[in-house]
């Protein structure tokens, strides 16, 4: 039995002797080919040129600074905008001039 | 043609000498590449991936290796690649099927079309059992059975001494006795 066993496994690892090489696809240099007329045209040439790693970064840093300032800007005109509306309101009922004593006259 | 115009028309990635490169070494991407995923689609990807990348690489060739060395390698780490892509996405793919409810698809046995018609059956398990083997025992037995190098060249691909490269081919083929032995013992009483 155990001779039988070595038998077919010695059949399985003698299986590939005298094995053929594989052919490729007769359409390789065609496919390959057309990928690198496609890398050299400007939609290649700029998609790989974003796809580098420091170029993908320094987009990214970009962005995420213009979001940064658009946030911050956004944030001062709203302060800037409600001091205005403040100074408003003080003008029109005179009240630019109290401070916070004369704020309290009602306490003891 | 001389080696070294050759070689510097290629650096100039000069259209007839890509032409050639490509016509002489097509197949031998190709067969090392399918001795190596085991699916004749992933390995015409690879050999087209590899082919694209020797051209891009072509001008920063300096020819410290053999330009046989240097392609063998970019087949080898594309391979090499292009298998862990295949694991990662098997290894969603049972939350996809859970989801979808499509029952998972059955491995087909892989068996290389330059086997003789005969030996179809053994080389199939043959193959499953090289499936399984540690990477670097499956790239040197596949180097050396399927693309038939020399131990040399097999260790310059690999970037190893000679001696590793033996040693690594006789475990390789511990391991596939091993692996077959117990396959022909599950399988005793089947045929």
């Amino acid at each position: 039995m155990n001779n039988e066993l070595n038998k077919k496994v010695d059949a399985a690892l003698e299986s590939l002797d005298g094995l053929q090489r594989a052919s490729a696809s007769p359409h390789t240099y065609t496919r390959v080919y057309a990928k690198i007329r496609d890398e050299q045209g400007p939609w290649g040439i700029t998609s790989r040129w974003l796809a580098r790693p420091v170029i993908a970064l320094a987009i990214c840093l970009l962005l995420i600074g213009i979001n940064a300032w658009i946030i911050i800007e956004a944030r001062n005109a709203a302060i800037a905008a409600k001091a205005e509306q403040a100074e408003e309101v003080a003008v029109t009922y005179h009240i630019d001039g109290l401070n916070s004593t004369d704020n309290n006259f009602l306490l003891p | 043609m001389d080696e070294a115009v050759y070689i510097r028309l290629l650096q100039q990635q000069d259209e007839g000498a890509f032409r050639q490169l490509v016509d002489t070494w097509q197949d031998r991407i190709y067969n090392t590449a399918l001795g190596i995923v085991q699916q004749e689609a992933d390995a015409d990807d690879i050999t087209q991936e590899v082919l694209v990348k020797a051209w891009r690489a072509l001008p920063k060739f300096r020819g410290d290796a053999k330009l046989s060395t240097w392609l063998y390698r970019i087949t080898v780490r594309q391979s090499l690649s292009s298998l862990r892509q295949r694991q990662r996405r098997n290894g969603w793919q049972w939350l996809t099927d859970f989801f979808t409810g499509e029952r998972p698809e059955v491995a087909i046995d892989f068996v290389h079309p330059g086997v003789a018609l005969e030996r179809k059956q053994e080389a199939a398990v043959l193959f499953k059992a090289i499936s399984r083997l540690p990477e670097q025992q499956r790239l040197a037995y596949t180097l050396m059975r399927i693309e038939g190098l020399p131990m040399q060249e097999i260790g310059e691909i690999l970037e190893l001494q000679v001696g590793a490269v033996e040693s690594l081919l006789q475990r390789a083929k511990q391991n596939l006795k091993k692996q077959l032995l117990d396959h022909y013992n599950t399988h005793r009483y089947e045929q």
